[in-house]
């Protein structure tokens, strides 16, 4: 499987635990990285767009709004594929892990 | 600031902005407000990501329309026509004037130079798409 570029993964992850709007977004990854990733507005729309086009996220209808901003959002949900996608993924990312965690456990073991 | 940031917006094509200008000027606006209370550093810090962002995003959207794939064709095809123009007119006539054989060269040079170009930028299409399974 290729690998999923950081801002993919990033989206996808955010939208695990149900919809977001592309500010709560940003803000989940900021979050999620430790302020290390701080994605721009056009980065972030730009790999929905894709992603909407790899039927991997959908548009969603937006719940009532809270502020009059939020009128003008729109909202976004994983889709089943998605969803197996960002799976795959972190099962990859562990794989990884796994492995590297035993070459290191090996060096350590030499030295 | 938000009206600038508005305002660069209209560069995006057309089908990109109106689908998602609207949810990318809210973003702004809730950003700039989230900033300003953090402080002048982180002010400044998120007018020059927001806006090198949206610049840099320009680019690779318009990348992306049919306009452009026509407009690169048509580069390349005239590019090519004109260095088979210079190559005929080049052993039609081997002996012209200096000049003539100066433009040939000339021309044999730029030829190289634009289809290294466009093979490049063939080459490099979409890496976040390519990557999504």
């Amino acid at each position: 499987m290729t690998p999923l570029t950081p801002a993919v993964f990033h989206i996808l992850l955010a939208l695990a635990p149900g919809d977001r709007h592309g500010y709560g977004i940003m803000q989940d990854i900021a979050e999620h990285t430790d302020g290390e990733l701080k994605m721009g507005a056009g980065t972030l729309y730009g790999t929905i767009q894709r992603l909407m086009d790899a039927g991997l996220v959908r548009e969603v209808e937006s719940p009532p709004p809270e502020t009059v901003r939020d009128e003008r959002r729109r909202h976004y949900r994983l889709t089943p594929a998605g969803r197996r996608t960002l799976d795959a993924e972190v099962h990859r990312l562990e794989g990884l892990i796994r492995v590297a965690r035993g070459v290191q456990r090996a060096a350590r073991g030499k030295g | 600031m938000t009206a600038l940031y508005r305002i660069l917006l209209r560069l995006y094509p057309a089908p990109f902005y109106d689908r998602f200008a609207r949810d990318m000027s809210a973003d702004f606006d809730d950003g700039y407000s989230d900033a300003r209370h953090k402080g002048l550093v982180t002010l400044i810090e998120f007018i020059m990501r927001s806006h090198g962002d949206l610049l840099a995003t320009v680019a690779a959207q318009w990348r992306y329309t049919e306009s452009f794939m026509i407009w690169r064709a048509s580069v390349s095809i005239s590019l090519t026509i004109w260095a088979l123009v210079f190559v005929i007119a080049a052993f039609e006539w081997p002996r012209g004037p200096a000049t003539l054989l100066f433009v040939v060269q000339l021309s044999l040079a730029l030829t190289t130079c634009a289809a290294l170009t466009i093979g490049l930028a063939l080459h490099s299409t979409r890496p976040e798409e390519q990557r999504i399974p």
